[in-house]
């Protein structure tokens, strides 16, 4: 039996955190979803990865410890193998299955390490290194509980969601909800024009504060770029770069009972796909991103941890977040598919040779949501003067096959990109004669001191496989943090120039947000 | 990342102003506690994360807080002026 999606998760730790009784109703939960799956015409499975019965069947070794990504990503490769699914889903946050963590260092980034999923969606072994998972080929979501709270009424409610879900008519999804700090608006205006071809229903924090209503929330695209920290159930605004004002613009409780059902949202936000305990140390409200779940959206793209982008053009994670709502847009692809095409544009539209800032956006940013839930119908393909094909016979053999077809050109696709591009290493190294003025000249130009700087190379041997066109180029990245202080504003700029065989090639400036 | 399961603990320290958040786009300046063991985020409970000015007559001041430490800031529940 060919099996379509995989329900990974784990048992000991479902039955740990929600007692037997929760865990039944959880499992039931999920057996009804098997079968609303089969009327989807998709065969799914559920796996517990502690199993070892389940493991051996796909010559894959048990989980034994819950919070070892090594164990998970080991095993979650060998179900992928095994079984070639469609769809994976981690059915869980990350009290059940640990996002896997990487160190990726930028001068005076405040992550220690940065955690997220894209391992597990990536044909590449485990390893600590984060340039190893710059080229994701499965499609994969997570369909998260809450992190430390034992009711199971939370979990069994979103795969409630996804039972009941069916695609609308693309209309549904024409009109958005869009929130931005106001001193980003060039920004988040480009971005909504890439997407919506429109960007007049954008609101700027401050002024706006919420509450919202129903009516305000009731578009079912939703796309924020404004403040986010760690552990806070709160996106924030900011009037101008040097004020000391945060205002709250939205607050997770803010969204109760007032999302349409299959909202898709996507939060540039740092941090704002964190999913932190609400319980411990101290009580405080849901994440938003659990939140928006909860009520009833049915994907939500946001980042675990600081993410990056220029004030007033595009980069990092303007970038991600707003490929992933154009590939929703167009029509047909579920939210696991459109998050797999996001990520791999974003990273075949940047540099061959990646900067540090674009290593840490396609780790930090992750999909929360059944994957295989497809928001907006696809137009038959049958549709006179789209295509030749005047009839289709065998209906579900058809999709099947045209959905084997897809996932075949993305992992092909990711094989691309990861002969093509390279992510960075810190080195130590220093820069002399010409590129040594250049530099010096381009930190006068930019009004960098220089204090920080971290220098970053890549690793030798990895090369493209193409003969006649010499890649073997000397690439280096140097990048200088600035923080200049001011009586009331402290400005914090990032300078990141592209060295190419000793010359300075590129200079990007990531001004702070 | 916060920190698995923090436990309430007491640090002790000067107030001052930092640039926290290096360039990304919740770059901003807070208070942090500077201890022996280097500089925390200073952070309250239903206070603003980024710029809590409650934190602001501490600002050149030697305190004992009480609370949790998250990792990459510490959650204040109380604190004592210090000489």
């Amino acid at each position: 039996m060919d099996i379509d999606k995989i329900i990974v998760t784990n048992r000991s730790a479902l039955q740990e955190k929600y007692g037997s009784a929760g865990f039944k109703k959880i499992q039931s939960a999920v057996r009804q979803l098997i079968a609303a799956d089969k009327k989807r015409n998709l065969t799914s499975l559920l796996v517990f990865a502690d199993v070892p019965a389940m493991m051996k069947k796909v010559k894959g070794k048990a989980v034994k410890d819950a919070t070892d990504p090594e164990q998970f990503k080991i095993a979650i490769d060998s179900l992928f193998n095994h079984y070639k699914p469609d769809y994976i889903m981690l059915l869980g946050a990350t009290d059940i299955i640990p996002h896997c963590r990487f160190r990726i260092p930028i001068p005076d980034d405040d992550d220690a390490f940065v955690p997220g999923d894209v391992p597990y969606a990536c044909e590449a072994p485990f390893s600590r290194n984060a340039g190893d998972f710059i080229a994701p080929g499965r499609v994969l979501g997570r369909l998260p509980d809450i992190t430390g709270v034992t009711d199971p009424n939370y979990l069994i409610t979103l795969i409630q969601n996804s039972i009941n879900w069916k695609p609308l008519k693309s209309s549904a999804y024409k009109n958005y909800f869009s929130l931005s700090v106001k001193w980003w608006k060039k920004s988040t205006q480009t971005s909504l024009m890439n997407i919506f071809q429109d960007n007049k229903k954008l609101e700027l924090a401050p002024p706006t504060k919420g509450p919202f209503t129903k009516t305000d929330l009731s578009p079912m695209m939703h796309f924020f770029n404004c403040h986010g920290s760690l552990r806070t159930s709160e996106f924030y605004g900011q009037p101008n770069e040097d004020s000391y004002s945060f205002p709250v613009c939205m607050e997770s409780h803010m969204l109760d009972k007032k999302i349409s059902y299959g909202t898709v949202t996507a939060a540039e936000c740092c941090y704002g796909g964190l999913l932190y305990n609400p319980n411990r140390p101290n009580k405080i409200h849901l994440p938003i991103s659990n939140t928006y779940l909860k009520n009833n959206a049915i994907a939500f793209v946001g980042s675990t941890t600081a993410a990056y982008g220029p004030s007033d053009s595009q980069g990092g994670a303007d970038y991600i977040t707003q490929y992933f709502l154009i590939a929703i847009q167009k029509g047909g692809a579920s939210t696991g598919r459109a998050f797999l095409e996001a990520q791999q544009r974003f990273v075949e539209k940047g540099d061959v040779k990646m900067d540090p800032t674009d290593l840490k956006t396609i780790i930090q940013f992750l999909l929360l949501g059944d994957p295989s839930l497809t928001p907006i119908e696809d137009s038959p393909k049958t549709t006179p003067g789209k295509t030749p094909v005047k009839s289709i016979m065998n209906k579900d053999a058809h999709e099947t096959k045209e959905r084997k077809e897809r996932r075949l050109k993305l992992a092909k696709k990711s094989v691309y990109i990861n002969s093509t591009n390279d992510a960075p290493v810190k080195i130590e190294a220093s820069v002399r004669g010409a590129l040594k003025t250049d530099i010096k000249k381009a930190l006068r130009t930019y009004k960098f001191k220089g204090e920080k700087k971290i220098t970053y190379g890549f690793k030798k041997g990895k090369k493209a496989k193409t003969k006649n066109i010499p890649i073997d180029r000397n690439y280096r990245y140097h990048v200088y943090s600035d923080l200049k202080k001011g009586e009331v504003i402290d400005t914090l700029r990032l300078l990141v120039i592209q060295e190419v065989n000793n010359k300075v090639m590129e200079v990007k400036e990531y001004v702070r947000r | 990342m916060s920190a698995d399961d923090p436990q309430k603990t007491t640090l002790t320290g000067k107030v001052e102003k930092k640039e926290m958040g290096g360039t990304s786009k919740s770059a901003h300046t807070s208070f942090v506690l500077q201890t022996k063991d280097g500089d925390i985020k200073l952070r309250r409970e239903g206070g603003n994360p980024f710029y809590d000015d409650f934190f602001e007559k501490y600002e050149g001041k030697n305190i004992a807080v009480e609370g949790f430490d998250m990792g990459q800031y510490f959650l204040v529940s109380n604190i004592k002026t210090t000489r």
